[in-house]
């Protein structure tokens, strides 16, 4: 038999060894930790109902009609914020633009979305752009058709020119493809020349689509339409 | 015995009106909880989704997490299996402070072009690159922490993979005795604790990573 343990007691006239066979021991430490466990998960559930419990007996008794007249009110509040007119839902995720109304999808288009790194001016280390897709909810401000870029400084900076003085020499055409959404803080849904990037996370923040799938987003929404982006 | 008749029917009828008034009475109390909880509920999240953030709203019925705005269900990520130790408050307000992963995803720093020489070539054929952010180097391994000592730990389930489901699997019993002793501890300490333990799909374990917006509001509801 394989001893896990040898005992051995020694008197003065006798010599008495004793063997603790493992499977014992393993089988004593399995008992104790099944117990622990036990003892462990019957703390908890105790703890557990007292807790709920404690919410229950806190509950305060409010008249009945009072309540169902609340959550009226209350179902009818909630409902009015949801737009009655066309609203954009943008997954960042997936890169997928939803055109919807009401719970109703109405288009679907694939996008690019921010790449989520970041650009440094070597002139001047403290100047640092993070190049994410905002998230929350936004409205379209402005509707531009043939829209021209405004070239920020980083695009300068990360071609690797100098950033003009002339306010002109900032503009570009045929780049945000033909009409541009605004969404605010210098964010747009616009076109785009690389359309074999379309589904990617690789722009500067804004959020670029196809040609007929920005022309369909554009004759659906109006100035104040909500674009609701995570 | 057109009288008697006429009593017996009488007497029946209200027999049952009033037993009926009685089951009644029995549901509207019942009912009446409901309506409570689901004010409560209610008003929470009319007043976070007053707010131009999108939300968390976890269902602990239908073991599902959503993303909503304004009311709106924009996204539904599901939960394979889900355990909730400790309070869970239905109607209370979270706020989402911090996500921890052992292999967080690190931004990536965009490296300028070489400035044009004076022929005004760029001297540097390549265009301005940056290895970006995508989905797939998201983690499925994590835990997003709320105020009130509430967090949400996310493990994914693998398919078809005997030795990682496994290791997934001790994991999973680790972080719950862990837990389950943090949660006796802070019994008697008598301070918040809520730890919510979630096993999902990796899309969506990676896609809830990449959405959450810091400071986002989080919920749990429950759908019936």
């Amino acid at each position: 038999m394989e001893c896990a343990e040898k005992i051995i007691i020694n008197n003065d006239n006798d010599r008495t060894s004793f063997c603790l066979p493992l499977k014992w021991l393993i089988g004593s430490l399995l008992a104790i930790s099944v117990i622990l466990s036990f003892t462990l998960h019957g703390i908890v559930y105790y703890i557990e109902e007292k807790v709920d419990k404690n919410l229950v007996k806190n509950a305060d008794s409010v008249d009945a009609k009072k309540i169902i007249k609340r959550n009226s009110e209350l179902k009818k509040s909630l409902s009015f914020l949801l737009p009655n007119s066309n609203y954009i839902v943008i997954d960042t995720a997936k890169n997928i633009l939803y055109l919807k109304r009401g719970n109703k999808v109405i288009h679907q288009a694939t996008v690019s979305t921010g790449s989520g790194s970041f650009l440094i001016d070597p002139k001047n280390k403290e100047r640092r752009w993070v190049f994410d897709t905002p998230r929350g909810e936004f409205a379209i401000k402005k509707k531009i058709v043939g829209p021209s870029w405004v070239k920020p400084d980083w695009a300068f900076i990360e071609e690797g020119e100098d950033i003009p003085k002339n306010y002109y020499d900032r503009f570009e055409e045929g780049v945000l493809g033909d009409y541009a959404l605004e969404i605010g803080n210098g964010y747009f849904i616009h076109g785009t020349l690389y359309t074999r990037l379309l589904g990617k996370s690789v722009t500067h923040g804004c959020i670029r689509l196809g040609d007929n799938d920005l022309k369909t987003v554009y004759k659906a929404t109006s100035i104040g339409t909500k674009v609701y982006i995570f | 015995m057109q009288n008697i008749r006429w009593h017996l029917l009488l007497a029946v009828s209200f027999i049952f009106l009033s037993q009926d008034n009685a089951l009644f009475a029995g549901n509207n109390l019942r009912d009446i909880e409901h309506f409570r909880k689901e004010n409560t509920l209610l008003e929470t999240e009319l007043r976070i989704a007053g707010k131009p953030l999108t939300y968390l709203a976890l269902d602990i019925n239908d073991k599902k997490i959503f993303f909503k705005a304004k009311g709106i269900i924009l996204r539904e990520f599901y939960i394979i299996d889900m355990n909730i130790l400790g309070k869970r408050y239905i109607g209370q307000s979270y706020i989402f402070t911090k996500r921890k992963a052992l292999f967080s995803p690190k931004r990536t720093e965009i490296t300028p072009q070489q400035p044009k020489n004076e022929t005004g070539d760029n001297p540097s054929s390549m265009p301005a690159q940056a290895n970006t952010f995508d989905i797939k180097d998201m983690p499925t391994n994590y835990i997003l922490y709320f105020n009130n000592d509430l967090s949400i730990s996310v493990t994914p389930q693998f398919h078809n993979n005997i030795f990682l489901s496994a290791l997934n699997y001790i994991k999973k019993k680790l972080i719950h005795l862990w837990n389950s002793l943090q949660l006796i501890w802070n019994y008697f300490k008598k301070t918040p604790f809520t730890r919510i333990e979630t096993v999902m799909d990796t899309d969506d374990a990676r896609a809830l990573y990449w959405s959450l917006p810091e400071k986002a509001d989080f919920i749990i509801i429950k759908s019936h």
